[in-house]
């Protein structure tokens, strides 16, 4: 006897308790020679005996829960194809919205790693146009506007983040982040090791000290608790390499409100130094007082306006924006997160309906079972519990199964996805994601299981045993057809969704760039600031760079900028930019407009076409300063005058150097140039480098017609000839347009994902319906055909059944669709919501697909033969 | 399960030990009680088959349907490896107890 079986004894039935106590009697009144009454009176009250018995048996819940088990895995073996098909379609929809969750978590959900997260925001002034969406602040404006804290906050800091280098033994490049002494404490952040910033080490000139990520810690001190007061050598924008002491280490899970920093120094911003001509930029965060509302904040800090406004050049109208610190991390992409979200959810509840669907089919075939049941004398109650017991057992074992497929689903996921979904880099099935997975798999067993349990508690089991099994007793149709529509609507939806992002999506990949990125490599090296210690170091190495590039073989031509698309703008940033003879002001032209730094050949390197006028020269190198419009520059500016040999000077020059006026010598067409590449062109001025003089230069660009990859081993060799430790990035302008578009990919293609498995989903549960249904009329189909109907006939009237399930479904599903798309509208790029061709390419896709699956049912149909059927019974 | 204060527990202690000889059906339990104990020890009948359920359902005997010599259908049960264990548990613990008894009844 096995310990299975051990573990579900066999109850005995009340017929084994009454036949073993009569067989007692009997024994008894052929020993004692006496009749059967006497003998039974010898036992006692026989009925009272019997439910003695009974009682033991009579289970406890789970003893119950057991047994129902025992009996599901029985019937699964009896059937392993149901149980297979349901728990791999359940798997895959719980796996996949296990994975998504894991994915999406930290975006969506989990809450920032600050004492309560929901008061902490960010304080920023934004100015229209396009530097936006930077929310900043002058740091004197913070230090002298905001000298005491403004009303409704209760504290307030400031930060900011710049790149950094250990210059030691093995040098590593990091961010590094200049904070406000009290910046953990309004966070609410505590030191894991050593001690925080103090007031004193924030003061201008006072010696620097640093905090560590724990991060830095593990990797480069190996968890040393000694680390504090060991000496980083730090080399920053602001300072040469310096002896920085160590004064502590962050938590494990901290975090920055924006962007990210491996080392956070004091940023000393006060007292303020009166030599420094422009205010930089800080970020301002602050914590609410209790009660008050991000748009509360907003309206009180309004008077305050026309002060900040001081710090900024006149033409530049700010405004307040403050909002959650979750909100500006996460900012746009949280909308692609509750995309992706809504998307599995509506999958896994497809998978729901189509197991719920094939739950049901179950319950019809197993109707005498149960009406077998019934009449041995298991309740009402206990046959419906037992159908959910099932669907429970079902879910559970999907739900193992989902969950193991999710480590894998997550991989994938975070393989493929875009750069912006936050911390899906480190996302993880971890405590939450399996809470979270649980209560699916509980919710998923009960919504699977609550139609066939209602459907086998209303039949009360006996109609089972009354029928003859394949008639019309049983589960309604109706109730299946109805999850069948249900499961074609959700469909259509996830269909026109995904059509809407792929058409979206083609549109972006063929965005035209404006130039030519075919051939196009690039080098990008950050040079450090030890060995490159003046801008003329950092020239010397890039402009020996260009001379040997320009000489590999193949080589059409190079040249230096600041940036280089696709789209990445001008690192000088936007300006306002003034026309000679026209007087500044609100009446003079003034515009801001993107300046970027290159070199000659600039344009014939990356192909971008010529207007009119002419391009650089080796001459412009060294001769008057000349600047080539884009024809949005231009326009802005010159508005259909004459501009070429006009002069345009920038206000306030972006540095020292840009102080002389700038002639026009060329217009040539706008390329994209904004963030992304589906931003309109920005107006855009290129200017010539001074040579031996340019601040930002890191970027060599080369036309070759040699393969990219023997380009990008000969431009890695010439970076090795030159500084062998210097590293570089190369990449072609190709890659990069493609990396662009990662985002729309990614959604698109796991939408599409969805989609195509709902489809197959739908197909499946529309086949077995038709299937039941057949199998369910094959006598009235054995009639009919009988009586003169041609196959064809009968086979049109399945076909006509499922069809009309099929409108509904599509009906439903449009608006649905109707209603979904328009939360999907910020994702598409030059397609409408309702795009006629993307709805029409669902319907079909949906229409041929469920004909398909209608097919084989309607020819079994056709081909019932009328005498089997009718002797069936 | 049952312990040794139940009244219950000498039920189980016999019906487990008269097992030891062979596989019996009820009737046959409370048959070889009577007659093993020559008449002193009578077998409540009407709580005889509830303890044989009991102790089915704890595992210590298994029940199957067979066929008597004399061709009747009867449930007989079987003493299984955990129901061997059971009873020498019991077996100690009611020796200790009689023991016991027995001592304080000297003394009175």
């Amino acid at each position: 006897m096995g310990m299975i079986d051990r573990w579900f004894r066999r109850r005995p039935t009340d017929d084994d308790m009454r036949e073993e106590l009569e067989a007692h009697v009997a024994m008894r009144a052929e020993h004692d020679g006496v009749n059967e009454a006497a003998a039974r009176r010898r036992l006692g009250n026989v009925l009272q005996t019997r439910e003695a018995m009974r009682r033991v048996w009579i289970a406890e819940w789970w003893d119950a829960l057991r047994q129902d088990a025992h009996y599901t895995w029985r019937s699964w073996r009896r059937r392993p194809a149901f149980a297979i098909a349901a728990i791999l379609v359940l798997a895959l929809g719980l796996g996949a919205s296990t994975a998504l969750f894991a994915a999406l978590d930290r975006m969506l959900f989990k809450p920032l790693p600050y004492a309560d997260p929901d008061r902490l925001v960010s304080v920023g002034q934004v100015t229209s146009g396009p530097v936006g969406s930077i929310e900043s602040m002058p740091d004197s404006g913070y230090v002298q506007v905001w000298e005491t804290t403004p009303a409704p906050f209760e504290s307030a800091t400031e930060m900011d983040t710049w790149t950094c280098v250990i210059v030691e033994e093995q040098p590593e490049g990091l961010r590094c982040g200049a904070v406000e002494d009290n910046f953990l404490r309004v966070l609410g952040v505590r030191v894991a090791v050593g001690r925080d910033f103090a007031p004193e080490d924030d003061v201008r000139g006072a010696p620097r000290v640093a905090l560590i990520s724990h991060g830095l810690w593990v990797r480069r001190y190996g968890a040393d608790p000694s680390v504090v007061g060991r000496m980083l050598s730090l080399e920053t924008p602001l300072a040469p390499a310096h002896q920085v002491p160590i004064i502590g280490v962050l938590p494990p899970d901290f975090e920055m409100p924006a962007e990210a920093a491996d080392i956070l120094l004091p940023s000393q911003l006060r007292p303020l130094d009166p030599r420094l001509p422009f205010p930089t930029l800080v970020m301002a965060f602050a914590r609410l007082k209790p009660g008050v509302t991000p748009e509360d904040a907003q309206r009180m800090l309004a008077p305050q306006l026309p002060e900040m406004q001081k710090f900024w050049p006149p033409s530049m109208r700010i405004a307040w924006k403050v909002q959650p610190v979750r909100d500006r991390k996460i900012g746009d992409a949280a909308r692609v997160g509750w995309l992706l979200l809504g998307a599995v959810t509506v999958f896994l509840l497809i998978a729901c309906v189509n197991v719920a669907n094939l739950m049901l089919a179950r319950v019809a075939e197993r109707q005498r079972e149960f009406a077998i049941r019934a009449a041995v004398g298991a309740g009402k109650i206990r046959l419906a519990r037992l159908a959910l017991a099932e669907s429970v057992l079902l879910s559970l074992t999907a739900g193992s199964v989902g969950l193991v497929a999710a480590f894998t689903l997550l991989r994938t996921f975070v393989a493929m996805a875009p750069a912006d979904i936050f911390g899906i880099a480190d996302a993880s099935i971890d405590v939450r994601v399996f809470v979270v997975a649980a209560l699916l798999i509980v919710v998923t067993g009960v919504a699977i299981g609550v139609w066939p349990a209602i459907s086998v508690f209303r039949a009360g089991g006996l109609q089972g045993l009354r029928s003859t099994g394949t008639s019309s007793a049983g589960v309604r149709p109706r109730v299946r057809f109805a999850l069948v529509t249900m499961q074609v609507a959700l469909t259509l939806a996830l269909l026109g969704g995904s059509a809407l992002l792929l058409r979206s999506l083609w549109n972006v990949v063929h965005v035209p760039l404006g130039f030519d990125a075919e051939r196009v490599i690039t080098l990008t090296a950050g040079l450090s600031r030890t060995k490159y210690p003046t801008l003329a170091h950092g020239a010397a190495f890039f402009e020996e760079l260009l001379a040997r590039a320009r000489a590999i073989p193949g080589a059409m031509s190079a040249a230096l900028s600041d940036a280089a698309p696709p789209p990445r703008p001008p690192r000088g940033g936007w300006t306002n930019m003034g026309v000679d003879g026209r007087s500044a002001g609100p009446g003079g032209r003034h515009a801001r407009i993107g300046v970027r730094e290159v070199t000659p050949q600039y344009f014939e390197t990356f192909g971008i076409p010529l207007v009119k006028g002419r391009t650089f020269q080796d001459a412009d190198w060294t001769g008057e300063p000349a600047v080539v419009l884009n024809e949005s520059a231009e326009r802005i500016l010159f508005d259909g005058e004459r501009s070429l040999g006009r002069r345009i000077q920038p206000t306030p020059p972006p540095n020292g150097q840009w102080s002389s006026w700038y002639t026009v010598v060329g217009v040539t067409a706008d390329i994209r140039n904004g963030q992304d590449l589906t931003d309109e062109p920005d107006p855009e001025v290129y200017v010539v480098a001074r040579r031996g003089a340019w601040s930002t230069l890191g970027r060599l660009s080369l036309r070759t017609t040699a393969r990219p990859a023997d380009a990008e081993a000969f431009l890695r060799q010439l970076a090795a000839d030159l500084d062998p430790t210097q590293l570089v990035t190369i990449e072609t302008a190709a890659a990069q347009a493609a990396r662009l578009t990662a985002r729309p990919r990614f959604i698109a293609w796991l939408l599409t994902a969805f989609a195509a498995l709902a489809l197959l989903l739908a197909a499946g549960g529309l086949y077995s319906v038709a299937s039941y249904l057949v199998t369910q009329r094959r006598r009235d189909i054995g009639v009919r055909i009988a009586i003169g109907a041609s196959p064809r006939e009968v086979a049109r009237q399945v076909v006509g059944e499922a069809g009309r399930w099929i409108i509904g479904g599509a009906l439903v599903g449009s608006a649905l669709g109707w209603m979904g798309t328009r939360a999907l509208q910020s994702q598409l790029y030059q397609v409408e919501a309702l795009d006629p061709w993307s709805w029409a390419g669902a319907l079909l896709a949906l229409a041929l697909v469920l004909v398909i699956a209608v097919f084989r049912p309607a020819y079994r149909a056709a081909h019932v033969d009328p005498v089997a059927a009718l002797r069936a019974d | 399960m049952a312990n040794q204060e139940n009244p219950q527990a000498a039920l189980e202690l016999l019906i487990l030990k008269t097992l030891t000889t062979g596989p019996n059906h009820g009737f046959g339990i409370a048959l070889h009680i009577d007659e093993s104990s020559s008449g002193l020890l009578r077998v409540e009948e009407g709580s005889l088959y509830p303890a044989l359920h009991r102790l089915d359902k704890a595992g210590f005997i298994d029940a199957e349907w067979t066929v008597t010599e004399n061709g009747r259908r009867a449930r007989v049960y079987r003493l299984t490896r955990e129901g061997r264990k059971r009873l020498k548990e019991i077996e100690e613990s009611w020796n200790t107890l009689a023991e016991g008894v027995k001592r304080v009844l000297r003394w009175a």
